[in-house]
């Protein structure tokens, strides 16, 4: 209990910190986040763009007098009651476009974290158990090659040969826009398919590392002691290899797991805004390109939450499942 | 006495990149029902790779050439890898060395008796598997309660060196075989092992063959000791005639480089030169090349082990061609 205790301080710190700093470099990032605003206002209503910058500013509720400190308590004091600040480009609060986008990415990410990691396990396992075969040599060769590519490429690769050459997958979105949001069969079918793309192109780079260190962890299992004091005596090959070497090896990855999955929220970004699947990456893109900084900080104040709450959760189930750390 | 195990020529190697070890190099001796034998040699001499290849263990570059294992009239290296496992364990157990990473980290020692039972089909329910295993653990001296909900990081290395010994003893085999059942422990922990291999012969009706660098360990629980020098047995003796009446030189060697605690150290002699490379080792005797006894002989031709006196073996030309049995 000691330890959960100690563990949560040390996140909350975490968390101050770096949503402070978050906070520093976005306020201080160069250009005038109510300049775009400014230029759009100026040219509709045909004024001098100091004026429209003022309405601007005042629609945007920056108060240009304000010190960087002042602002920084208003800030905090939001983020305590639970907001997490405003667009102003969406016109909307954060919240609402974190409550509206993030499903779309959890979909999507836990499909492709389950994907990538069952198959991974599997297949990194198969190809420390045949060494010195072909059929290791053909999977550490293609899961090194797939490893290189970056997701936004694939995602590019996907979109071209799946959406727009053969037409199987839709273009973008979430679902089709004809069709109603529901729980009919047809419109959960649709938004798979939808998904698919983005999961197929965060899937598959990472299922090629779970791949190789799943491979590499297994290897350095069936070398120790205990693999051959089970053969001694006279276990058989699929009881080692179950409970002796794959429990063994797949130990460190379930960390990795947890941590993965927040990182993978900011990470989600190029793909989401290629495939224009209207997930936290999606919103994420559109934030730097307009530059709202309302939703950029909030955006990176919900990733810094994901990775801590992550991290937290990968120490606990670690705890769960290796009996060494438990008794630490 | 009958002999229960007859090793017959034995000859392992390990392939490396470098060429191929010659670590067991024609390897023969029997083993007494009911006895102790001790297999003591240096570091690297090739102890372990006797056990190895005997028990069918050897690691994946290892190479069984020829020879032939005995045990019972059966040949224990020529029986089909289903046949050699059902004899694996139930009547003959293995210790391996390293004992402190023989035990999987993440699995309870109550599981570690399950699988090997399971592994054997033996239809014990659990508690039946819980008496024979509390059993077996109160004869190395553990208490069962505490050690067999306990994982392997929960105990001390002397007290895993003894979960594995009770795991051994666990289907009670007739041979039980230790690979350095000392090594990696301190002091007072080896001595406590040796009386409990000793309180265990006493009380079990079990042949023991155990690897050791230590003489002094041989001496306090071997009934007959066989010594190891580059791969070859040089003398295989018992235990009382070895530490009276060495016979072969290396022998006297290692018998003179001991260090007792009282011992005047002028009289302690290292044996010159170190031991051979097992990839080139030298031709004809291995030893010759630091034997002050050398002659022409020992540079061509490998002495055979030959029977002297009182069935005593050595494998030395001083013997063998009638040269000075007094030197």
């Amino acid at each position: 209990m000691n330890y959960v205790i100690n563990r949560v301080i040390y996140l909350l710190a975490v968390f101050v910190i770096a949503v402070s700093g978050i906070f520093v470099l976005v306020n201080n990032m160069p250009g005038d986040p109510a300049y775009g605003l400014a230029v759009s206002i100026a040219q509709q209503r045909n004024m001098q763009i100091e004026q429209a910058l003022e309405i601007a500013r005042s629609m945007m509720g920056i108060d240009p007098d304000e010190s960087l400190l002042t602002r920084y308590g208003k800030f905090m004091s939001n983020l305590l009651k639970g907001n997490l600040g405003y667009s102003a480009f969406y016109n909307t609060s954060v919240n609402d476009i974190i409550s509206k986008s993030l499903p779309w990415t959890i979909f999507v990410i836990s499909l492709a974290t389950l994907l990538s990691f069952v198959v991974g396990i599997f297949l990194g396992a198969l190809a420390a158990q045949k060494r010195g075969t072909v059929i290791e040599w053909i999977i550490s060769t293609v899961s090194s090659i797939i490893q290189a590519i970056p997701p936004f490429i694939l995602a590019v690769l996907i979109l071209f040969v799946f959406s727009v050459t053969l037409r199987l997958l839709p273009l973008g979105g979430a679902y089709p826009v004809d069709v109603e949001p529901s729980f009919s069969f047809e419109f959960i079918y649709k938004m798979f398919l939808h998904a698919l793309g983005p999961m197929l192109a965060t899937a598959i780079p990472q299922m090629a590392s779970w791949t190789l260190a799943m491979r590499g962890n297994t290897s350095q299992v069936m070398e120790e002691d205990f693999i051959r004091f089970a053969e001694i005596r006279g276990l058989r090959d699929s009881v080692i290899a179950k409970k002796y070497i794959r429990n063994n090896a797949v130990l460190p990855l379930v960390a990795s797991l947890a941590i993965g999955v927040g990182y993978m929220l900011g990470g989600h970004t190029l793909v989401e805004s290629i495939f224009n699947y209207p997930g936290i990456g999606f919103y994420f893109g559109k934030a730097i390109a307009v530059r709202d900084f309302g939703l950029l900080t909030g955006l990176f104040t919900l990733i810094v939450i994901g990775v801590i709450a992550a991290t937290f959760i990968a120490d606990f189930v670690y705890s769960l499942i290796d009996p060494r750390v438990k008794l630490k | 006495m009958n002999s229960l195990i007859k090793v017959e020529n034995l000859r392992a190697v390990y392939l490396v990149r470098e060429g191929t070890i010659k670590a067991a190099d024609g390897i023969s001796f029997d083993v007494q029902e009911n006895s102790v034998t001790a297999i003591v040699g240096e570091s690297a001499s090739g102890k372990s790779t006797i056990i190895e290849a005997m028990t069918r263990t050897l690691p994946p570059n290892g190479r069984l050439l020829e020879g032939k294992v005995l045990y019972k009239g059966k040949d224990l290296l020529a029986l089909k890898k289903e046949e050699f496992r059902r004899i694996k364990w139930k009547e003959i157990a293995l210790v391996p060395q390293a004992a402190q990473q023989s035990l999987n980290p993440t699995m309870k020692i109550i599981d570690h008796f399950k699988d090997t039972i399971e592994a054997h089909r033996i239809n014990w329910n659990h508690d039946q598997l819980i008496q024979k295993a509390s059993e077996k653990l109160e004869m190395v001296r553990l208490n069962p309660d505490a050690v067999l909900y306990s994982y392997p990081m929960q105990l001390s290395g002397g007290m895993k060196q003894r979960v594995l010994i009770a795991l051994a003893l666990l289907l009670d085999p007739e041979v039980l075989i230790l690979d350095e059942p000392t090594s990696a422990l301190d002091v007072l922990t080896q001595a406590y092992i040796v009386q409990l291999l000793k309180e265990l012969k006493k009380k079990l009706n079990i042949t023991l063959i155990f690897v050791t660098h230590d003489i002094a360990i041989a001496a306090e629980l071997a009934d007959k000791v066989a010594v190891i020098y580059a791969g070859n047995i040089v003398e295989y003796n018992s235990v009382f005639r070895i530490f009276k009446n060495p016979l072969h030189p290396y022998t006297k060697g290692l018998l003179g480089s001991i260090m007792a605690i009282n011992a005047d150290m002028s009289k302690i002699k290292p044996i010159p030169g170190a031991p051979p490379s097992l990839l080139t080792p030298p031709s004809g005797c291995r030893f010759h090349p630091r034997c002050e006894h050398a002659m022409d002989i020992c540079k061509k031709e490998k002495p055979p082990l030959i029977t002297v006196e009182d069935g005593a073996q050595v494998a030395c030309h001083l013997y063998s061609q009638g040269g000075r049995k007094d030197a």
